[in-house]
């Protein structure tokens, strides 16, 4: 079972200042800006004072971890309570489980395909209503795409499979309209997922961003998901951005400003050289933008 | 979808069949009233309708620009929409790091801060203190901050910050400033380009001229250099501009004995004022008023002697006993009375160093700090309002009652008020209801009175009028005003200073030379015109536990908003509050809480054991104070408190090396930070006061702490909030006749 190198980045990180506040003498009145915020309401914070007693974070402070922790997100509210017992089934992790919520991660899972746990999806429930699927901010927007699964129809993301599920889960079905956010881009109006499918060819498509739009992440996806022998590449202008070659087997990432400069045309291609299909399984990538249409 | 090369060339081909399909047709072309036109020769012709231009553009102008695809399969745009009701924040983002550049070539100030939570920004200035007609709008979110202000003019600038984070929650820093200044200098800068910093010699003998030097700024050709008081108008001789900066001029003889502003003005009108800048001298010295006139047997005290003809190297003496003396000006000497005096009366001396001396006989008294008891008031604290009575309209009176000693509460303590000088007829009696021990200090009720006639009167208030309390000293319970009482007039609302900056709002100052902008306003209905300022320095003195005006101005001209008043600050180290009113053309006084305060923190200080000094700092929300008392001898403690009652004391009493306290950003109460040294020993220390943001503030550490004995107090030696009263400080009568030219003084009538 291989770790994403993310998670154990950041695993590592709150180790490193778990331990480092362990040490600090008067931690309590250190404002350590990596650690996450604690904006607790003066009575929670009373709470929590007492001498001993054990840590439980309030749902402010959960929510201000989100908040501090969350990428690009989507999220609904159920329209009433929830009960948490409904939903806890689902986490393939719980990180976090208080009365009023559960924090942890869920498998990207439909019928026709299971992702492997690489882009298992972060899930926040809260007995409130509210219902939130995120990756964390240091993934690209481009991972929530669900490339597995695109066959040139349709344009559907991991994070509403994971609400999906949820949703299920919780009597909801399908009813719900999910929104989306990225919480690192607060002047951010608008995500756009442009997707390309190709089978034993190459096919492309062009774009060309408006130099009136402020562009805060201009994210790829490239996913491979037979399983016949072939080199897959996503290029930018002709330019390899990157391969897969494994069954099953994505990559995401970002393009700088100067690589997808506003104000002209870019063609990106998907390349797969596997002579054949096995069933609806292709080649698949794209652009996910997070941009601002006004100043 | 197929790629573009193959789209292409199924394009071209039918681009081809359609051009051959047309060359093989005929044409008939018409004009437009349907004529035919012919054409010979040609290979094609073609006719295109024309449409309305203006149309196609407007529609095409409803175009915005958009993220163009081609050839995609498939795509999908979503808002983004931030989950307010998930998220829930009710914590107003908080401002850090506030930084303030500014460019005074292009008249512009860039201000940078950071918020703890991504927030958009409205930043708000204006060029009064709590005003704010401008502002400077992002509605973006972001964590740092910077916002450029540009079009400005010289001068201060007051601003706050709206900070709005995503969830709604707003906050507000408190008020911040900056200046533009002309040239960029440490200090800032509210000054006009006409300035009066110091003149020397600072005095002269009356019977001869004296030749000096006066400095400042803008000095030119045609400037009228003049001493004034009062009415007294004396112009210098001679006056040599010898450069922008400089200027001599003669003084001339015969001048009266006094205390005299020096004021400059230049052919465009313009002046500048130096505030009690020039002695004038003749015979022996002569002691009008100490003050304060009396202290406790255990604490040294800082006492301020007030007369004529001090001449420098003149000393002050307890009957046998010398005082360390620093001579001010001809009129003014500052001593200190040691601790371990018998208590008693003491006649005062200050001796020239011709060995002409003046003596006002008991003129200091000591009392017993086990076993004393005393009640006492000041002539500057027999107060009117308003400020100049009208003559048949109702005032109030009233008088500060001060207690030295005793052991338990003084109740129903009785003043009775007199017209003249105690012979006169009873105004009326107002009673206290009670007066604490030990340094215990309250104004009477106001007493109604209504005087007929205009003119001077003077106004006897007796405290204790019955003798119904036994006291150590029965002789100093009779204090006397005079007051101007004026016809009424059509402008009957009374001026009001807006604003005071000690150099341009400054915290703190290693230089007594200052410079005091006063910004007032004669308000409607009928006003009559701003016309003068006076200005009163207080300082504390914790040996008698109350404030002392330490030094007052006469009535200054007001001649433009603000105005400006060279002012020396007397060299005594700790806050310095200036107290300012505005007399307008009715006679009307200002009234309120118009004062500021700039602590002096010269080189090094000196206290006596068991003595305190107070310096008052304002830290603003984001900030930091670091406090370092360096002791050059003996050992000082260092105690550092907010206003906030409810916290202890940041404290370092080490019993050798430095005292350090920093108050870091994230425990800051914005407000009033109250330092006090205190003499452990009789000590000689360094004071290294800093405030900014973090970055900008040493951030050492806290020294190591050697255990100590020492006992940290439990509340400050003086709260927080205790300023000199409104109600202090009496302002002279603005209409009468100034007889003589020694300032104000408050001298107690001893009789009894």
């Amino acid at each position: 079972m291989t770790k994403p190198t993310t998670r154990i980045a950041c695993g590592g990180l709150l180790l490193l200042c778990l331990l480092l506040l362990s040490f600090t003498p008067g931690a309590t009145h250190t404002h350590t800006p990596a650690a996450i915020r604690l904006r607790v309401p003066a009575f929670a914070s009373v709470a929590q004072a007492q001498a001993d007693a054990p840590v439980v974070p309030s749902a402010v402070a959960a929510i201000n971890a989100l908040v501090d922790e969350a990428g690009i997100a989507a999220y609904f509210n159920r329209g009433g309570s929830i009960n948490l017992g409904q939903v806890k089934g689902i986490y393939r992790t719980v990180e976090q489980e208080t009365n009023q919520h559960l924090i942890g991660s869920v498998q990207v899972k439909t019928a026709n395909y299971t992702y492997p746990e690489t882009e298992d999806v972060h899930l926040y429930v809260n007995t409130n209503g509210w219902v939130m699927a995120y990756y964390l901010n240091a993934d690209p927007v481009g991972k929530i795409f669900d490339a597995a699964q695109f066959d040139g129809g349709s344009v559907n993301t991991k994070l509403e499979i994971v609400l999906g599920r949820a949703a299920t889960a919780l009597g909801v079905g399908s009813g719900f309209t999910p929104t989306f956010y990225d919480f690192r881009y607060p002047n951010a109006t608008h995500l756009l997922l442009i997707g390309e499918k190709t089978d034993q060819t190459t096919d492309s498509f062009q774009v060309n961003l408006p130099a009136t739009f402020t562009f805060f992440e201009r994210g790829w996806a490239l996913w491979k998901s037979h399983s016949i022998l072939c080199t897959c590449n996503l290029t930018l202008n002709d330019v390899v951005v990157a391969t897969v070659r494994n069954a099953d087997e994505g990559k995401y990432g970002t393009l700088s400003a100067g690589q997808l400069a506003t104000g002209q045309g870019h063609t990106i291609s998907i390349f797969d050289t596997a002579l054949s299909v096995i069933g609806n399984r292709y080649t698949t990538g794209g652009l996910a933008l997070i941009y601002r249409e006004t100043p | 979808m197929k790629t573009p090369r193959v789209k292409l060339i199924l394009l071209g081909a039918l681009l081809l069949i359609s051009a051959l399909v047309l060359l093989a047709r005929s044409y008939a072309v018409v004009d437009a009233q349907g004529n035919a036109i012919g054409i010979t020769g040609a290979d094609f012709a073609r006719t295109m309708q024309t449409v309305d231009s203006t149309a196609l553009r407007d529609s095409l102008n409803t175009v915005l620009p958009r993220i163009v695809i081609e050839f995609a399969d498939k795509n999908r745009s979503e808002p983004l929409r931030y989950p307010v009701g998930m998220v829930g924040d009710v914590t107003a983002p908080n401002v850090t790091n506030l930084q303030v550049s500014v460019n005074a070539a292009n008249r512009s100030a860039t201000i940078t801060w950071l918020t703890d939570e991504f927030a958009q920004t409205l930043l708000s200035y204006g060029r009064q203190p709590g005003t704010y007609d401008q502002s400077f709008t992002d509605a973006h979110y972001a964590k740092q901050h910077t916002a450029l202000i540009t079009n400005l003019t010289l001068g201060n600038y007051y601003f706050i910050i709206r900070s709005t984070d995503r969830d709604g929650n707003q906050g507000t820093t408190s008020e911040n400033n900056f200046t533009v200044a002309d040239a960029p200098t440490p200090t800032p800068t509210l000054l006009p380009g006409l300035q009066l910093r110091a003149i020397q010699p600072a005095e002269g003998v009356t019977s001869q001229a004296t030749n000096v030097t006066a400095s400042g700024s803008g000095f030119a050709a045609g400037i009228s250099v003049t001493l004034q008081r009062g009415t007294q108008r004396h112009s210098l001789n001679a006056v040599s501009v010898t450069s922008a900066t400089q200027l001599q001029a003669t003084v001339p003889a015969n001048l009266p004995v006094g205390l005299y502003d020096l004021v400059v003005q230049n052919s465009a009108g313009q002046r500048a004022v130096l505030a009690n800048a020039f002695s004038v001298l003749a015979g022996a010295p002569q002691i009008l008023e100490v003050l304060p006139n009396q202290g406790v047997s255990d604490l040294p005290n800082e006492i301020s002697v007030h007369g004529f003809n001090f001449a420098v190297g003149a000393v002050v003496r307890l009957e046998t006993t010398l005082l360390p003396t620093t001579r001010i000006n001809g009129n003014q000497v500052l001593a200190t009375v040691p601790a371990g005096l018998a208590a008693g009366k003491y006649d005062v001396l200050v001796i020239n160093p011709d060995t002409q001396q003046g003596v006002l006989s008991d003129g200091y008294a000591v009392y017993d700090s086990s076993s004393n008891n005393d009640l006492f008031g000041y002539a500057f604290e027999l107060w009117s309002n308003p400020g100049a009575p009208k003559a048949g309209e109702t005032a109030q009176i009233g008088l500060f009652v001060h207690r030295q000693g005793g052991k338990s509460v003084l109740t129903d303590v009785k003043v009775r008020f007199l017209l003249g000088n105690g012979a006169g007829s009873t105004l009326g009696e107002a009673t206290l209801p009670f007066l604490d021990p030990a340094k215990g200090f309250d104004s009477t009720p106001p007493l109604a009175v209504t005087f007929p006639t205009t003119g001077e009167i003077v106004v006897t208030a007796v405290i204790d009028p019955d003798n119904a309390i036994s006291e150590d000293n029965e002789a100093n319970n009779v204090i006397t005003r005079t007051l101007a009482i004026d016809a009424p007039s059509a402008d009957r609302t009374p001026p009001v200073v807006t604003d005071i900056q000690i150099n341009g709002g400054a915290h703190q100052t290693s230089d007594t030379a200052t410079n005091i902008a006063v910004t007032a306003t004669d308000p409607t209905p009928n006003p009559s015109g701003l016309k003068s300022a006076y200005l009163v320095e207080y300082i504390f003195n914790n040996a008698v536990n109350h404030w002392v005006p330490i030094q007052q101005s006469g009535w200054l001209a007001y001649d433009e908003t603000p105005d400006y008043y060279g002012w020396h600050l007397r060299p005594i180290a700790g806050m310095h509050y200036l107290q300012v009113r505005a007399l307008d053309g009715a006679n009307n006084i200002s009234v309120g809480a118009a004062r500021a305060q700039i602590s002096y923190a010269p080189t090094s200080d000196t206290l006596g054991r068991g003595q305190t000094r107070i310096y008052r700092y304002t830290v603003a929300a984001g900030q930091q104070i670091s406090v370092r008392v360096e002791p050059i001898s003996g050992d000082p403690d260092l105690y550092v408190w907010s206003s906030n009652p409810a916290q202890s004391a940041w404290v370092s009493n080490n019993e050798q090396g430095n005292e350090q306290v920093i108050v870091p950003a994230n425990e800051i109460v914005a407000g009033t930070y109250q330092i006090e040294v205190y003499g452990y020993t009789t000590t000689e220390y360094r004071l290294i006061v800093e405030i900014g943001v973090p970055s900008l503030v040493a951030a050492t550490a806290h020294p190591p702490r050697s255990p100590t004995a020492k006992t940290p107090p439990t509340a400050p030696v003086l709260a927080i909030a205790n300023t000199p009263d409104d109600r202090q400080g009496a302002p002279p009568s603005p209409s009468a006749t100034q007889t003589t030219v020694i300032r104000q003084l408050f001298l107690p009538l001893v009789r009894r």
